[in-house]
């Protein structure tokens, strides 16, 4: 069997997100169509079947412990033994006879009525650990007609829990072949593959079956039979010791007490890394600036470099340390099993706005970003509950405005810096409550809460740092393309002019001109300044071009700079406040804004960006009038003391 | 007599049917579509491992699996200790 490994290994590989139920894997384009197989990864939420298609593909989609985390189709193709099989990583589903909306993304690619999208073969996963929950699914994908092939996932884990497992049996029960695997490990994959050549004939593209419609009863427990030695269940009461404690009386304290580890390594940790950084990074780009200035380029050019792209993009990276542990804190959570427990945990909370723990787990994942957050809310099965959940997350602080707090509150909250982090996020947590509270009709009635508890594991290290990986990845990609662009065209608005080339944000520049239409607009909140409107219009791109934005409209390449900058430009304490508060709670990145789109409704996002920006503004300017009498407050109360 | 999920203490109990009680929503007709799938037949025996805030933990043949207290309400089981 070969393997490949990533975009430079010279196979084929496909990628896409599948939106929604209308593209299943025959509508794909591929070379040599005709004799590809197309193969359909199937089984129960969270039994391993992205694990299972990054091992087969050598593809990383995203990986955790809990159920619903693969919201979308992805394909990508294989080559075993000369053969070419487009393999289809669907969501999870525990039926395809009685789905519900999520899972008709599965239903729909393995019942569509358009033979040539049909799949040639399924890959029906079952976690070995949890048998008789995937026979309902597996005898269904059987009664489709479409050639089956069982793989028995996760074997390692049952293996070492003591179970024996009679294959034979299991394959006679489910009418398929059945090949026992570790995903993780890649025991058995080469064998899977085989069998899924073999059923489907070798004979390339073979006439493709007739979906039957044939309902399977669930209803009866499968036979003993199917163990030649049943486990000890070690794994099992390992979980169950553990959640007397992670969901006992001390959860919430336990909770709190992880989130402020989490803010605690972030903060002060990644910004004493942040702070390291950015100093190697300043004296990096004075090297080649002034290796530049040797070169005798023209002014425009130099400054284009100088105060353009450089201090636009490196700002931003300076801060790559505090995303790379965010993420990493993330990816711990996921990994561990603690997600489920959070919403079992917060169900209390969340019942009474009306909505369920499982709203907390697509809130948790707004920290690090919205998209997948508000991507990851299709398992909340009410559609009202479902909307709320996309109203609030906006509001929790995601890690693009991260450094956007760091910069801002460490020129002008010195000393308290990680406190005015906290309370930003504080605030974000408390009105994504408030906003998500809205609409509900006060009549109790109850918690709708149903989310699968999967036994706690050691976070697989390997995926945690491959996640925040490929996080930092995406930041550093956006940081070389959206943010370099961003930058280029805040340069030439800075420093073109009707008159042509001038000097940063002077009179005659567009940045100046288009400010002074702007600003007014932002003066009762204390931002009037025309460098601060025009990034905060940039952050419509992504947040994080707000840092690149400012440095380059100040033409500055230093925080110190920066703020001295902003000091001469009117902006105060005060000002900084209630602009840290307007970046935290105004419209999100146009992405963010796609997705609501596409998840929602285009109204509904138009709806809810208004919302977000008025709030911002009301807010923002109640904390630019009621800054200093807190100050003098808290000034007077700690004379007091 | 039978109880329902939601009002009895940790145990373990055996399930006698699952039914709607009161006005039903997108979640609850959900529920009682998919709940064989999960492991809550009537016969099944399962555990209440955990409460909190009319929230459970409950331990079916299938899994273990957190219930909110609407959907808990949906499940009657027998008082009496069976296994």
């Amino acid at each position: 069997m070969s393997h490949c490994h990533g975009d430079n290994c010279g196979t084929y590989h496909l990628c896409h997100n599948t939106e929604r139920k209308d593209k299943a894997p025959g509508s794909t384009d591929l070379p040599n169509e005709k004799s590809i197989i197309r193969a359909v990864l199937v089984g129960n939420p969270n039994c391993g079947k992205t694990t299972l298609f990054n091992a087969l593909t050598g593809m990383r989609r995203r990986t955790a412990n809990y159920p619903g985390v693969t919201v979308d189709s992805h394909s990508a193709v294989s080559e075993h033994n000369g053969r070419s099989v487009l393999l289809t990583d669907l969501p999870g589903a525990y039926s395809i006879e009685r789905c519900n909306a999520e899972e008709t993304i599965t239903r729909d690619v393995i019942m569509t009525a358009d033979e040539g999208a049909r799949p040639d073969v399924i890959i029906s996963i079952l976690d070995a650990t949890a048998l008789p929950r995937g026979f309902a699914l597996a005898r269904e994908l059987r009664a489709s007609g479409i050639p089956t092939v069982t793989a028995l996932n996760m074997i390692d884990i049952a293996e070492r829990d003591g179970a024996k497992l009679n294959i034979g049996k299991i394959s006679k029960y489910l009418g398929s072949p059945v090949i026992a695997v570790c995903a993780r490990s890649g025991r058995g994959l080469p064998e899977l593959m085989d069998e899924l050549i073999n059923a489907t004939g070798n004979t390339g593209k073979r006439n493709r079956p007739a979906v039957k419609r044939r309902h399977i009863s669930v209803d009866d427990p499968p036979p003993e039979w199917f163990w030649e030695k049943r486990g000890s269940s070690a794994s099992g009461d390992l979980t169950d010791a553990a959640d007397r404690i992670v969901t006992g009386r001390a959860a919430p304290f336990l909770f709190a007490a992880l989130m402020l580890i989490c803010g605690f390594v972030i903060f002060s940790l990644g910004g004493a890394a942040a702070g390291l950084s950015g100093k190697l990074i300043e004296s990096f780009s004075g090297m080649l600036c002034g290796w530049l200035g040797s070169l005798g380029l023209p002014l425009p050019f130099l400054s284009l470099i100088e105060d353009g792209i450089m201090p636009g993009i490196l700002g931003v990276i300076s801060f790559l340390p505090q995303i790379a542990l965010l993420f990493l804190a993330l990816g711990l959570f996921e990994d561990c099993g603690y997600m489920s427990r959070i919403a079992f945990i917060t169900d209390g909370f969340f019942s009474r706005i009306g909505l369920s723990g499982r709203a907390a787990v697509p809130m948790l994942l707004g920290f690090g970003c919205t998209v997948p957050a508000v991507l990851s809310t299709r398992t909340i099965r009410s559609r009202s509950e479902r909307l709320r959940v996309i109203a609030a997350i906006p509001f929790i602080s995601c890690g693009a405005r991260l450094p956007v707090y760091m910069l801002i509150s460490s020129i002008f909250f010195p000393g308290i810096t990680s406190a005015v982090i906290l309370i930003l996020y504080t605030v974000g947590i408390c009105t994504t409550a408030i906003v998500s509270g809205i609409g509900f009709d006060r009549k109790d009635k109850g918690s709708a809460l149903f989310i699968e508890l999967p036994d706690y594991r050691i976070p697989h290290l390997k995926s945690v740092f491959l996640y925040a990986a490929d996080k930092v990845r995406e930041f550093l990609t956006r940081a070389s393309t959206v943010i370099l662009l961003s930058s280029v065209i805040m340069w030439f608005i800075a420093n073109i002019g009707p008159h042509g080339y001038c000097d940063t944000l002077s009179e005659n520049s567009f940045a100046v001109i288009i400010g002074h239409v702007l600003s007014p607009l932002l003066s009762p909140i204390g931002l009037g300044s025309s460098a601060i409107a025009l990034a905060l219009i940039y952050g419509l791109v992504s947040k994080e071009s707000i840092v690149s934005s400012l440095y380059v409209l100040y033409g500055v390449s230093a925080p110190i700079e920066l703020g001295a900058a902003l000091a001469a430009d009117g902006i105060t304490p005060n000002s900084a406040a209630a602009f840290l508060v307007f970046v935290l709670l105004y419209t999100p990145c146009a992405a963010a804004f796609a997705a609501i789109c596409r998840e929602a409704s285009p109204r509904f996002a138009a709806k809810t960006a208004i919302f977000q920006l008025l709030l911002a503004f009301g807010m923002s300017g109640v904390v630019y009038i009621a800054y200093p009498i807190v100050y003098n407050g808290i000034c007077f109360f700690l004379s007091l003391l | 007599m039978t109880h329902t999920l939601s009002d009895l203490p940790v145990g373990r109990y055996t399930v006698i049917s699952v039914s709607e009680n009161g006005p039903s929503d997108e979640s609850k007709r959900d529920f009682l579509l998919r709940c064989p799938l999960f492991g809550f037949s009537p016969g099944a025996h399962v555990e209440i491992l955990k409460k909190r805030s009319g929230a459970i933990i409950v331990r079916t043949p299938f899994g273990r699996f957190a219930l909110g207290s609407a959907l808990a309400s949906l499940v009657c089981v027998s008082k009496e200790e069976t296994l």
